[in-house]
């Protein structure tokens, strides 16, 4: 898998016109590459790769279709903001209220797996919520 | 939206960040419809020439990185800054299109994270200049 995710600390990551450093705002040194999201969601995490596109089909409906199938399973498995990093290509972002969870997730799973692609991605995971946190922020992580 | 916010305005989240069509030359005489437009044609041509390499969901990026000049003369053919190239000029680009073969992701100056520029796949010749040694 080709792509990465670059992770920035920002306070509405929701609002990308919020972006203000004077509010801690900020890239962090963290990016998740390809080969490191797939073994933690698709090696460990088992998540479906979803289903092959029908000719003619609404590409949005599809995309939908395939993030929820993902974030349903993940959910189901009691990984649900995990669930959100559902593609390389698509941007994930967690409100501040919301990284507390991340946070627990990533911990959870980092005591389950030995996998040393996973354990990267955990592990900048990890530092990424810890550094959000300082400052009560969020986080976004952003796709090329 | 993502192309323009990130690659082509640069919003102040994405400044420094990523990777910025230029079309060779400074653009700054161009409106955000002609450079949107310039990056469609872009994107047409990359999606028809360019190697194919599957990103997942369906998708795939196209990459495309026509060369041409007088060697050791003049290189030519710049499109943008790569982000990923500590901000160099480059004649690469990318461009990922959906399972449907007709809807854009992203597009970008500059190769995908984890494709080397000898990469096969690539069709053309991916250069790179810094910005003071650059021949337009």
């Amino acid at each position: 898998m080709i792509g990465s995710l670059q992770i920035a600390v920002m306070m509405d990551p929701f609002d990308e016109d919020s972006w203000d450093t004077t509010k801690g705002d900020h890239y962090t040194d963290l990016e998740i590459e390809g080969r490191e999201w797939e073994e933690l969601f698709f090696n460990v995490l088992q998540a479906p790769e979803g289903q092959k596109y029908i000719d003619g089909e609404d590409i949005q409906k599809y995309y939908e279709h395939q993030e929820n199938l993902f974030k349903e399973n993940l959910t189901d498995k009691g990984y649900p903001m995990l669930g959100r990093i559902w593609w390389m290509f698509r941007d994930t972002n967690y409100l501040p209220s919301e990284v507390h969870q991340l946070l627990a997730e990533c911990l959870k799973l980092q005591k389950k797996t030995e996998n040393v692609y996973a354990l990267s991605t955990l592990g900048k995971l990890i530092a990424a919520c810890y550094e959000a946190l300082k400052i009560n922020s969020g986080l976004c992580f952003l796709s090329d | 939206m993502h192309i323009t916010n990130r690659h082509i305005k640069q919003t102040p989240r994405n400044k420094d960040r990523s990777s910025l069509y230029t079309f060779g030359v400074s653009t700054s005489n161009l409106s955000l419809d002609d450079k949107l437009d310039k990056v469609k044609a872009l994107n047409q041509e990359a999606f028809e020439k360019g190697g194919a390499i599957p990103i997942g969901r369906g998708a795939t990026a196209y990459v495309y990185a026509p060369y041409g000049g007088v060697p050791g003369l003049v290189e030519g053919f710049t499109i943008g800054k790569d982000a990923r190239h500590g901000g160099d000029f480059t004649n690469v680009r990318t461009v990922t299109v959906g399972p449907d073969c007709h809807s854009v992701g992203t597009s970008y100056p500059g190769l995908p994270k984890g494709i080397g520029a000898g990469d096969q796949r690539i069709v053309g010749s991916p250069h790179w200049w810094d910005a003071i040694n650059t021949h337009f």
